[in-house]
């Protein structure tokens, strides 16, 4: 039943109305979102901004539940990466003392390990999720979705009542 | 592109978001407030009406409570109005700058309605460290008034006879088993000289020594063999001579803790002497605990208080953090928080000046500033300091003065209080059971001085007191002690101490002298101490009777013991140097004959060749 919900969630956005660009955007902020510890300033930012602009959030949240669970794999390696960008690299010392005594930045919670080590991660990986993300959706609509429409498990699924829901939440949310 | 409805929404969301911060702050700060002041003083923290202004970025209250942890029903300090402002743009930093703190009203030591206490709260005098706490409980240990009261109940003559019929005295049975060790020594040692049989084997060697014959020998082949016989006999003695050599000095060795074994029996006594006077209640007692008894607990609690004060800045200070070791496995999805600082950053917390007005609790106006109350001294090169006094329109004087300085490795806190000519006009003097509880009227100074220097402390309290008038209808004397110490304190219109405090938790010295000590003392050694020390004496004298007879029994055989096997031994190593000497003999006279055997031989020679010649 999970499975079914989890394609089922997967396929209804990739064939939502949304542009490439848009559920890209949505895999990429959900990326960052995931990786990062949720209570960040970086975090609010990001929600203003998915509220602006036409992000696509649905994207966004199944993107941040994918990438929380391989954040969890990743700590250790964000806590050595974040204690080697903010203890180790001698010449970034004085930006993070300065950053240190700035209002607003030291809520950002920059000092600690965790966050600074994920989101550098994230963000290095800003750029090549945004394309590998907008081309995936590209070939899925023009050379996957024929196929898998034709699949029995898709006509279960749009004949389930959470794929109605949604199509009814997407219809109202325009 | 954007989403119309999506910014409407959120604007939405943040002007909600001011709504209810305007209406909701005031009461979310005060309880902050509140939680965080009782956190540190573990005791009730209250304000009152706690107003935050958005605009100007200003705090007002119109009371503050902090309630007094040792007495909860009282507060330390109380203030009317107080009102700060703050730097805006730090708060966003997490760091609190407050430029000027007006403290109105302030008043010490209030009564309160309803009880400060918090459920679970520990009761330490000194906020738990552990240097402070062991001061501490040393200072209560020194004025424990244990002796004084307990001389205070004796009623009537001392019934020392049926003290000593419940009395287990230990020395007889300790001194039996003395005696028994002793035995057991010195049958191992006979055992160890019997079975040797050292005479035995020594008379033999010397009987073959004297077997041989020097006046028989008639060569000088022989007497080389028989000198060879006797280097002989000599190495094969050697080791038998060493063996007892060593069985004296073990002998020497062993009887040389004798003289210590029967010191013992000096402790024992004194402590069977010390269980009488415990069953029999009886104190002892000296000059130098009379100011501590009666002035003590006065004087601690000062100390108490100060360490208490000390205790929690130390607690709160922030230091300057090295490079960060690297935390190798910090809680999943929590990470290490690395700190950065520097030399002129600003600190978390820093109040410029407290301007603090108001009135002590013997109504004396008082004003005075506090400066640099902060989170890191470092980060702004100034250690905290206050200065408070004030005086009234009767010629008291009162001056606080304090610093508390972080800048260094060694925290330093120092202290020093004058309160001058204040009335003592229907007070309660001392908190001492034998001191009467008022006093009528009465003028009095005191000046307290506490030094800390990282665990070594430095304290003195010097109180004086003229013109005094007690109030002696309120207290009936309930004992003797009470009706001494009540008749010198008629005699007298004066009281003066002086307490001094010095060491840390190893090495540690506490005094109080006061002008009483002496009075009270000869008073209480006249009137009560002669009952005293003749009962004492008749303990001791008891003591002494019943242990005497065991202590000679034991010190008669073991002296006996020790002296016969003294003569064992010193027979032995007689018979050695006898026999060291027979072979030394034996030796020479066989070396002359050796000689004269030569020059026979040589003669002889000589008077063949004249004859040949």
């Amino acid at each position: 039943m999970f499975t079914i919900k989890f394609l089922a969630k997967l396929f209804s956005i990739l064939r939502s109305g949304a542009s490439p660009a848009q559920i890209s955007w949505g895999i990429v902020f959900g990326m960052i979102m995931g990786l990062t510890p949720v209570l960040s300033l970086h975090n609010l930012v990001l929600v203003f901004l998915m509220i602006i602009f036409e992000i696509n959030i649905s994207m966004a949240l199944f993107s941040m539940a994918i990438f929380s669970g391989i954040a969890y794999i990743f700590d250790p390696y964000f806590h050595s990466l974040g204690y080697y960008i903010l203890v180790d690299v001698g010449s970034m010392q004085e930006t993070w003392n300065n950053f240190y005594n700035i209002p607003i930045l030291a809520l950002s919670r920059f000092n600690n390990t965790i966050v600074m080590g994920s989101l550098a991660a994230s963000l290095a990986l800003v750029i090549p999720v945004f394309f590998l993300g907008k081309q995936f959706v590209v070939v899925y609509r023009t050379k996957v979705d024929p196929y898998v429409e034709k699949w029995k498990v898709m006509k279960m699924i749009k004949s389930s009542k959470f794929y109605e829901i949604y199509t009814k939440i997407s219809e109202w949310r325009g | 592109m954007f989403r119309k409805k999506g910014i409407i929404g959120l604007l939405i969301a943040v002007a909600l978001f001011f709504v209810l911060a305007y209406f909701l702050t005031d009461s979310w700060l005060e309880a902050r407030l509140e939680d965080a002041g009782t956190a540190i003083i573990e005791a009730k923290v209250e304000f009152d009406n706690v107003d935050f202004s958005f605009l100007d970025v200003k705090i007002t209250w119109d009371r503050l409570q902090v309630t007094n942890p040792s007495s909860t029903m009282r507060n330390i300090i109380e203030t009317g109005k107080c009102s700060f402002d703050m730097e805006f743009w730090p708060l966003f930093s997490g760091k609190v700058i407050v430029e000027d703190f007006s403290v109105t009203n302030i008043r010490t030591n209030t009564p309160r309605k309803t009880d400060g206490s918090i459920p679970g709260a520990k009761k330490s005098k000194t906020g738990g460290s552990d240097f402070f706490e062991s001061i501490s409980d040393r200072l209560e240990d020194e004025i424990k008034d244990e002796p004084l009261y307990r001389l205070s109940q004796l009623k009537g003559e001392i019934d020392v006879d049926s003290i000593l019929s419940i009395l287990n005295i230990q020395s007889p049975d300790k001194i039996v088993k003395l005696e028994k060790s002793f035995e057991e020594r010195f049958d191992k040692w006979n055992n160890r000289l019997d079975t040797k049989n050292y005479e035995a084997k020594i008379n033999g060697i010397i009987s073959q020594v004297n077997s041989i014959d020097v006046n028989n020998i008639k060569s000088v082949d022989k007497v080389l063999e028989t000198i060879k016989t006797v280097e002989q006999i000599k190495s094969q003695s050697e080791s038998l001579v060493n063996e007892t050599v060593t069985v004296k000095n073990d002998f020497v060795n062993d009887f040389n803790a004798t003289r210590d074994s029967l010191l013992q029996i000096d402790d024992w006594i004194k402590a069977d002497f010390q269980s009488a006077l415990s069953l029999a209640k009886l104190p002892e007692f000296s000059t130098d605990k009379i100011g501590k008894i009666l002035f003590g607990r006065e004087v601690v609690d000062k100390f108490n208080s100060y360490m208490n004060y000390a205790e929690i800045a130390r607690r709160y200070k922030e230091e300057y953090l090295p490079k960060p070791e690297k935390d190798p496995s910090p809680p999943r999805m929590e990470g290490q928080n690395i700190h950065f600082t520097e030399k002129n950053a600003r600190p978390k917390f820093w109040i410029k000046q407290i301007i603090i007005n108001g009135f002590t609790e013997s109504n004396i106006s008082i004003e005075g500033n506090a400066f640099n109350i902060v989170s890191n001294q470092n980060t702004i090169g100034k250690p905290t300091t206050f200065e408070i006094g004030g005086s009234s329109e009767t010629g008291a004087k009162v001056a606080l003065n304090g610093l508390l300085n972080y800048m260094g490795n060694i925290p330093n806190e120092n202290f020093k209080f004058k309160y001058d000519g204040f009335s003592m006009n229907s007070t309660n003097l001392i908190k001492s059971r034998f001191l009467p509880e008022k006093i009528d009227k009465g003028v009095g100074s005191v000046f307290t001085e506490v030094d800390i220097r990282g665990k070594y402390i430095k304290g003195t309290v010097e109180f004086s007191s003229n013109n005094l008038i007690f109030a002696t209808s309120a207290a009936e004397p309930k004992n003797k002690i009470e009706e001494i110490i009540l008749e010198i304190l008629m005699k007298i219109d004066q009281i003066n101490f002086v307490a001094k405090l010095e060491g840390s938790e190893s090495n540690f010295k506490f005094s109080l002298d006061s002008n009483l000590d002496e009075m009270i003392y000869n008073n209480i050694k006249a009137k009560i101490s002669g009952e005293l020390e003749k009962a004492k004496e008749k303990l001791r004298q008891e003591i002494n009777k019943q242990v005497a007879k065991y202590r000679a029994q034991a010190e008669g055989f073991i002296n006996k013991q020790k002296a016969a096997l003294e003569e064992k031994v010193a027979a032995i190593t007689a018979q050695v140097d006898n026999y060291k000497n027979l072979i030394e003999t034996k030796k020479q006279e066989l070396e002359q004959k050796k000689a004269e055997l030569q020059n026979q031989g040589i003669n002889k020679l000589k008077g063949l060749i004249k004859q040949g010649n």
